[in-house]
């Protein structure tokens, strides 16, 4: 196999498969970037079996080239080692040279030569049949990640928490994400090529946030399908594809209150700065507790750890309605639910302080966030 | 006939006097020593009050002749060495005849004895050294020796002795490793009112080992057995995984004599290698025989310490012996119990049946069905038929041994084979991986037994042995470096430094000067990739500076990797696909040493069939 090929090109393409290169495993090719070079095109994959990514160069009609095939063929080479040495080629172009196993990588002066494995034994990527999608705008498919994975939980004691919810009831479509301590959701209207009822499905926290470093903040489409067991995301000349998890998702029909008691309305960035203020003493203690006063006049937030000492700061909301209420919640979960609603004003509703309270956009439902407090213990 | 009589005046001073009883536990080695000199079978210790007030030795050897007895309080007066000439060639224990009268000078000791051939046995009584009574007593054959009131005319001494209990640990430590050097002599220690010890004395080290430190560690013990032109070595080493925080229970016997000895130690760990972190120390009983003429005894008064006289070839030996041992059996630490105290119930049953039967050599094949038929057990069972032989050959080729004369050194090398061809390597099935547990632990099985495998320690083991390997083979490369290394140096020392380069590039590191002062290296050894290369090329170079030695530099790079190979093992908490775990498996299957990680902790657990049919009590 011989090709000649854009430096920035092959960075930008292995950079996007690495993603799915696992920093430690106990099979060594799984280290590896499956090259592919046939007579139109490259194709490099990568698959560390929780997620695999493919995607492929063509040739374009600049007038500078920017890939030319020589000869077809195919090696599995070390993904990292590839990534830094392609990087750091002083040339914008790069020779890829293979014979048998070995690669030989020249540009301008620079000649490196890498060990490859055998292709033949790089695991095959699942096959999904691609029929079944829903298509949206992948900034789209953005913001529902943006909005919810955060928000999966990271221990393992209850594995459909470790993933979002995909929930496509026609034409909605949702993405649910809990740790059982707080919930976030986000909806769209999805376009379909087909009709479905119901599509069910839980993706990995983790793929999701694979996926969004790799997804173009743009307008251009991208194409969802989800198989048994699999999830499959293209997009451009990529295929994204993540193993789904297996289990029934708790059922959150009934968890998000209808009504409210206190209503006040914050500019996210004041509040993430106070709150940040206070959380700077609640990191000490063990939940991140922090209190709020709400107040007509105006909100205290407060923390203090036994320790070190303790933290006041008062704010005036843009709205309050309702009745006074004191709570007391983890700070780091206020915080990412702040951060996710950056670029709305917020409205937050609580019903008492043992109960749970949503945070949202004003004048919309969507996306939306709910935490649970922490009940005033002696000490808090 | 009588045979003590006084040493020469030479011998007397070149046998260094000194301390003998410095606390009650040396009256006590000095006192069973007498005995296992005087060929007893059963040796009873009685101590009361840490020995303050009571020590009791009594033996059933071969007694006192009536007109020894006074004698055998004189200072230098012993019935075993007569000259120089004599010390040099010694087997039994005690040599310079100081034990009985140092007791008696600071004690009221009483000592009843009887020969074989008396009707009747005769009882004196020191106090202070000086004899108050003697009186013919009836009494069973052998010497016992009432010490009472110890130290009651030396106060200054009796303020040194500590606590009664750390007095009485003493005690029990002092026979417990004379009991472990003699496995063929049964050892019984009484400690105000309870029994502290008691070996059987059937010959087997397994069942003396049992008895001392407990039927856990017995069970993670492997037999180690060794012979050479000049030295034979037999013992139990048990599994670094048990590795104690200091050396006290690294125990050593030479010639039936228990000795301390921090080159021996040495030895042990460098064979344990990095199966044991540092600052710890494994659990092993160790004899050695050997030619009483390549030691030297008499290097401290207590007779605890030797001099060898080729004292590397003995330690070069010991470290290959525990190599071998632990690398054909380092057997996965089985799982004790998943239910402690019902399971207990029935192995002490079963246990008290085994420590039985060990005795007899025949019953080995019933003890196969009845422990758990693991290649682990089969080699202790193994051990139990053999180690009775090996053990007496070894003790009888130098003589060491005294009731027993009969030499028989072709059956030993006849089990020896027979064991070796029967160890097999225990991880010789096919594991299949059934489940990732926690994001922990894998769960295989071999069709037999039931593992659980730590995924980060063994795939740890899997690199640490490729990445050794690679530095044995020479596959560690010159890595060159995208953005070389300058490091400042004196002149004179860039001038030292360059006559390494040759040796340096031999191991992948290349350097070349760079200006006023200045050294610039372009290439680092490949095994370094993934860590601080900078800080790493900066320590081997003021390595070889400084010690002027290749080796201090290969040191430093093989030093790393166990570092290189903890960063690249898949952590906890990560998920492994099947592929993953069969790669580790399979991985494991090949390595020279799969159960521990280089760090010595323990990466696979094996439970037994046979363990899981007795907790379900499918059987008993
Ligand atoms: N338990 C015993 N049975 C038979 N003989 C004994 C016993 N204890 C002492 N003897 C006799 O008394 C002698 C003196 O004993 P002692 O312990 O003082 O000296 P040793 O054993 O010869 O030398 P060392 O001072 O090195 O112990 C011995 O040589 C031995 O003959
Ligand atoms: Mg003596």
């Amino acid at each position: 196999m011989r090709i000649v090929i854009l430096k920035s090109l092959l960075s930008q393409a292995l950079q996007t498969i690495s993603k799915a290169i696992p920093t430690r495993t106990t099979k060594p090719i799984l280290y590896g970037v499956y090259l592919e070079v046939f007579a139109t095109h490259i194709q490099l994959t990568a698959y560390d079996q929780e997620i695999g990514i493919q995607t492929i160069v063509h040739p374009t009609d600049d007038p500078e080239p920017t890939l030319q095939i020589e000869q077809t063929g195919s090696i599995v080479l070390h993904a990292k080692y590839l990534l830094d040495i392609v990087r750091k080629l002083p040339h914008k172009l790069v020779r890829i040279d293979v014979t048998d196993l070995t690669a030989t990588i020249r540009s301008g002066s620079a000649t490196y030569t890498l060990n490859g494995m055998d292709p033949r034994e790089y695991p095959h990527l699942p096959s999904v049949t691609e029929e079944m999608s829903l298509s949206m705008p992948s900034n789209v498919l953005i913001s529902l990640i943006e909005q919810t994975a955060f928000a999966t939980a990271t221990s393992e004691i209850r594995p459909t928490l470790t993933g979002v919810l995909f929930s496509f009831v026609e034409p909605q479509l949702r993405f649910i994400a809990s740790d059982s301590h707080r919930l976030s959701i986000h909806s769209i209207y999805a376009e379909t090529k087909y009709s479905y009822d119901k599509l069910e499905a839980i993706i990995p926290g983790k793929s999701l946030n694979e996926l969004l470093k790799i997804l173009p903040d743009s307008e251009e489409f991208t194409d969802i399908y989800i198989a048994d067991n699999q999830l499959l995301v293209t997009f451009g000349a990529t295929k994204f594809y993540s193993r789904l998890i297996e289990g029934q998702y708790p059922d959150i029909s009934r968890i998000i209150p209808t009504t409210w008691r206190t209503a006040i309305e914050v500019d996210p960035k004041q509040f993430t700065e106070s709150i940040e203020r206070a959380a700077l003493l609640a990191r000490e203690n063990e939940n991140q507790v922090i209190r709020l006063y709400l107040r007509r006049t105006h909100i205290e937030v407060t923390s203090n750890s036994p320790d070190i000492g303790k933290v006041t700061e008062t704010i005036d909301p843009i709205s309050f309605e309702g009745d006074d209420l004191q709570i007391a919640c983890n700070a780091k979960f206020l915080l990412d639910a702040l951060k996710a609603l950056n670029n709305y004003q917020v409205r937050i509703e609580f019903t008492s302080p043992g109960s749970a309270f949503i945070l949202k956009p004003t004048n919309s439902d969507r996306p939306l966030h709910l935490i649970l407090p922490v009940r005033f213990g002696p000490n808090t | 006939m009588g045979r003590i009589h006084v040493l020469e005046d030479l011998v007397a001073n070149q046998i260094a006097a000194g301390e003998v009883v410095e606390r009650p536990a040396a009256a006590v080695k000095e006192l069973i020593e007498n005995a296992i000199d005087a060929g007893a079978k059963k040796i009873q210790v009685i101590a009361k009050d840490g020995g303050l007030t009571l020590l009791e030795v009594q033996d059933d050897g071969s007694g006192i002749a009536p007109e020894d007895v006074k004698l055998a309080f004189l200072r230098h007066a012993t019935s075993k060495l007569r000259n120089l000439g004599d010390l040099s060639k010694l087997r039994s224990l005690g040599f310079r005849g100081e034990a009985l009268p140092s007791i008696a000078a600071i004690s009221k000791v009483t000592l009843r004895t009887r020969i074989a051939d008396a009707e009747e046995g005769v009882q004196v009584r020191f106090e202070a050294g000086q004899l108050v009574e003697q009186t013919p007593v009836g009494c069973p054959k052998g010497t016992r020796v009432t010490v009472q009131d110890l130290f009651y005319n030396t106060p200054a001494r009796l303020k040194f002795v500590r606590s009664l209990q750390t007095e009485n640990a003493h005690i029990v430590d002092v026979v417990a490793r004379a009991a472990m050097a003699r496995p063929d002599l049964s050892f019984r220690v009484q400690i105000d009112e309870r029994e502290a010890l008691h070996t059987l004395g059937d010959g087997s080290a397994f069942s003396a080992f049992t008895a001392i430190q407990g039927r856990n560690l017995a069970k993670a013990a492997l037999w180690l057995s060794l012979t050479s032109p000049d030295y034979a070595l037999a013992g139990l080493i048990v599994a670094p995984e048990f590795a104690r925080k200091s050396r006290s229970d690294m125990w050593f016997a030479v010639n039936g004599r228990p000795i301390r000895s921090v080159a021996l130690g040495n030895a042990v760990l460098a064979g344990y290698s990095t199966l044991v972190p540092k600052g710890r120390f494994p659990v092993v009983a160790i004899s050695l025989s050997m030619n009483p003429t390549l030691i030297d005894v008499n290097v401290h008064p207590s007779k605890t310490e030797v001099r060898f006289s080729e004292e590397r070839d003995v330690c070069a030996l010991l470290t290959e012996a525990v190599k071998q041992t632990l690398e054909k059996g380092v057997a996965s630490p089985i799982v004790q119990s998943l239910q402690q105290d019902t399971a207990s119930v029935m192995t002490h049953t079963k246990e008290g049946s085994i420590v039985a039967e060990t005795s007899s050599a025949s019953t080995g094949r019933s003890l196969l069905a009845a422990k758990p038929a693991t290649s682990w057990s089969q080699q202790v069972v193994h051990e139990q038929v053999s180690d009775k032989k090996a053990m007496q050959v070894a003790l009888d080729l130098f003589g060491v041994h005294s009731a027993k004369p009969k030499i028989i050194p072709h059956v030993d090398r006849q089990v020896a084979d027979s064991v070796k061809e029967e160890e097999k390597f225990p991880l010789h099935r096919q594991l299949r991986a059934v489940a990732q547990v926690l994001k922990l632990v894998i769960v295989a099985e071999d069709g037999e037994d039931i593992y659980l495998i730590d995924q980060h320690a063994a795939h740890e083991r899997v690199l640490y042995e490729a990445f050794l390997g690679k530095i044995r083979r020479r596959e560690n490369y010159p890595l060159p470096l995208l953005v070389p290394l300058t490091i400042e140096l004196h002149a004179a020392k860039i001038e030292l430094l360059m006559q390494y380069e040759v040796q340096a590039a031999d191991f992948g590191l290349r350097f070349e000067p760079f200006g006023e002062g200045v050294i610039r290296v372009t290439h680092v050894p490949s095994i370094w990739e993934g860590l601080d290369i900078a800080k790493l090329a900066h320590d081997a170079i003021y390595d070889l500076l400084e010690e002027r030695k290749v080796t201090a530099f290969q040191n430093e790079i093989e030093d790393k990797v166990i570092m290189r190979a903890c960063k690249a093992a898949i952590k906890a908490n990560s998920t492994m696909s099947q592929m993953e775990m069969d790669a580790l498996l399979e991985a494991m299957q090949k390595l020279d040493n799969p159960f521990t990680c280089p760090h010595g902790r323990p990466t696979a657990i094996r439970i037994t069939r046979s363990q899981l049919e007795r907790e379900f009590r499918r059987t008993l």
